[in-house]
């Protein structure tokens, strides 16, 4: 980046990109620059078409905003954990399953706390990156 | 024959590969990162497996997830495209564990070609001409000494090389103390490998390159030249095929030249050795050799009659080459025309944004090769390239004319691209007398092309 004039063009490019895309947050890594960027809508939620100047707006109470979507960050066959089925209250920072790659495992650890709403795929099946594993919802805890 | 093959890549040489293993009859998978989903390639392709998020190191380039996406489908080989991971010697050793093919050559070859000051001493060893320079890596005293001895300018080259980092035009002495600690240090930090060699700078060279195929069964061919003077800080901007300034002779003693280094490293699948050429003296000179299809590919088969792709899927397979030196015949003339997402007017600073409207020309002797739909957003993690544009004709004139024919029937709205540059070029007059080099565009359009603001 050449000036700071520059860089900012380029996050609001960046964040322009997001939203064309309907993107819940965006990482963005070269050699020298580090950048998240994260909408403020929930995954799941249709995202309002809020110009850049909205982003001061109150997050509204959209119905389904408090089930999030546990997605998988890697490639690989899923494993539920065993003791895992819908209704199961799941604790932040609980191993939920894995994700069975070439020669290693990935775990998959809750990011939040709530009640297991339901299983998007069953153990066995092939996942790739993004793709949700786990509905949880989080108002039931 | 494989039975389905992984593209390991993105944009218009991933449909590129699954065009060809489509008409080969072999099933694709695509791999994508979370913002390409809907692109062309992935669509196209029998299965898709996204692999990571938009920034290249996480998606393109992870090689776990790449690894785990071919075994999940059950792919047998996997094809690199250009860029990314095609030259990676890494990865290809990876597959080969894993039992994948690499459609590509060894581990060796893109080793020993990736070094720069290794494929040069190979290339004097083997009898190809270079151009004379330090014989190993140098420190600044050994730079200095051979520049007082053969002459200035010279031209600092870093080892581990490519894409014109670490290269620096030294025309004195003192130039080049400055500029050899500099060029050492941009390697470093490109490449973490500072070592440095200089060779003498040739100012009104052309770049001439010759495309090899070569199979497991020891037959290794040329099929002619690719003409890639008109360059923009080492960037091709247009190819040709042939060179007009090529002979029969020549073009004959270019290929052999080019047969001998792909022989020299043990080569496998389409290679492009890239040569500078000296008008005057009728010279070759080696540069690098490229270990992978490129870019400018089009522009040979059309001449050629060949599909490329297609050729390094079945010599992969084990297959032999499909043609002998003698059945190559070049029929006519295409250029290439990159459009890129570009601004030419602001010093070529990249575009992004989304397609409004798109039409790619046709009609006889018309080419388009891209992955653009109108919609397609132009996205500012990748490579800029869009599109790319060939026309063919009995002869460069032909050519010619299409291409600007084609570059005036074209639309691409929504984004700035550099096809307006190409279209200026195609009526310059040194460029249509063929009077370019390798820094033609930097003199010719100085303040426009040269330079970026700040």
């Amino acid at each position: 980046m050449e000036n700071v004039e520059q860089e900012l063009d380029w996050v609001e490019r960046l964040a322009q990109t997001m939203t064309e895309n309907k993107l819940h947050k965006l990482e963005f890594e070269t050699e020298n620059v580090s950048l998240t960027l994260r909408s403020k809508q929930a995954a799941p939620a249709p995202p309002p078409p809020p110009p850049a100047a909205s982003s001061s707006a109150p997050e509204e109470d959209v119905e389904g905003s408090d089930v999030i979507l546990f997605c998988s960050k890697d490639v690989g066959i899923f494993r539920v954990a065993e003791d895992l089925s819908p209704g199961t209250v799941i604790t932040e920072g609980q191993k939920v399953g894995t994700v069975e790659a070439v020669s290693v495992e990935h775990d998959l650890i809750a990011d939040c706390s709530g009640v297991l709403v339901e299983m998007v795929v069953q153990d066995g099946d092939p996942v790739e990156y993004g793709q949700p594993l786990l509905v949880i919802s989080e108002s039931e805890n | 024959m494989f039975k389905k093959v992984l593209i390991a890549n993105r944009g218009e040489i991933a449909l590129r590969v699954i065009r060809a293993c489509k008409e080969l009859g072999i099933e694709t998978v695509a791999i994508h990162s979370d913002v390409d989903r809907e692109t062309l390639p992935v669509l196209a392709a029998d299965e898709r497996v996204c692999v990571g998020p938009a920034p290249s190191m996480k998606s393109y380039l992870n090689i776990p997830q790449i690894l785990t996406a071919a075994q999940l489908t059950e792919a047998d080989a996997i094809h690199p495209g250009y860029g990314f991971l095609a030259e990676r010697a890494d990865f290809v050793e990876i597959c080969e564990e894993q039992g994948l093919v690499f459609v590509g050559p060894s581990a060796e070859a893109i080793r020993l070609m990736g070094d720069k000051a290794e494929a040069r001493k190979t290339m004097i060893k083997n009898g190809v001409p270079v151009m004379p320079g330090t014989d190993d890596v140098a420190d600044v005293e050994a730079a200095r000494a051979f520049g007082e001895e053969h002459g200035f300018p010279l031209m600092i080259k870093a080892a581990a090389g490519g894409g014109g980092k670490g290269m620096r035009v030294a025309h004195d002495a003192s130039e080049l103390e400055r500029l050899f600690e500099q060029a050492a240090n941009e390697a470093k930090s490109a490449f973490g490998d500072s070592r440095i060699y200089v060779e003498k700078f040739l100012a009104r060279a052309r770049h001439i390159e010759f495309q090899v195929m070569a199979d497991q069964h020891g037959n290794v061919i040329h099929l002619g030249e690719r003409d890639c003077s008109v360059q923009r800080r080492n960037q091709k901007l247009i190819e040709e095929c042939p060179s007009m300034v090529l002979s029969e002779a020549k073009r004959k003693e270019g290929g052999k030249i080019a047969v001998n280094a792909a022989k020299a490293c043990d080569y496998e699948g389409a290679g492009t050795v890239e040569f500078l050429y000296d008008e005057e003296t009728e010279k070759f000179y080696f540069l690098e050799m490229n270990t992978r299809i490129q870019v400018e590919h089009p522009v040979t088969e059309e001449v050629c009659g060949i599909d490329l792709v297609k050729e390094q899927l079945r010599v992969a397979a084990g297959e032999k080459l499909s043609l002998k030196q003698k059945d190559v015949v070049m029929r006519g003339h295409a250029i290439e025309c990159r459009i890129n997402a570009e601004k030419p007017d602001e010093g070529f600073r990249p575009s992004v944004g989304t397609i409004d409207t798109l039409h790619f020309p046709g009609g006889p002797g018309v080419r388009v090769d891209s992955f653009l739909t109108s919609g397609s957003k132009v996205l500012p993690f990748y490579d800029s390239l869009l599109a790319k544009v060939i026309a063919y004709g009995a002869d460069r004139d032909e050519a010619l004319a299409r291409m600007r024919r084609v570059l005036d029937e074209m639309i691409v709205s929504g984004i700035s691209t550099t096809a307006s540059f190409h279209r200026a070029l195609l009526d310059n007059p040194s460029f249509l007398r063929g009077e370019v080099h390798t820094t033609f565009v930097e003199t010719e359009y100085r303040g426009e092309a040269s330079d970026d603001k700040g």
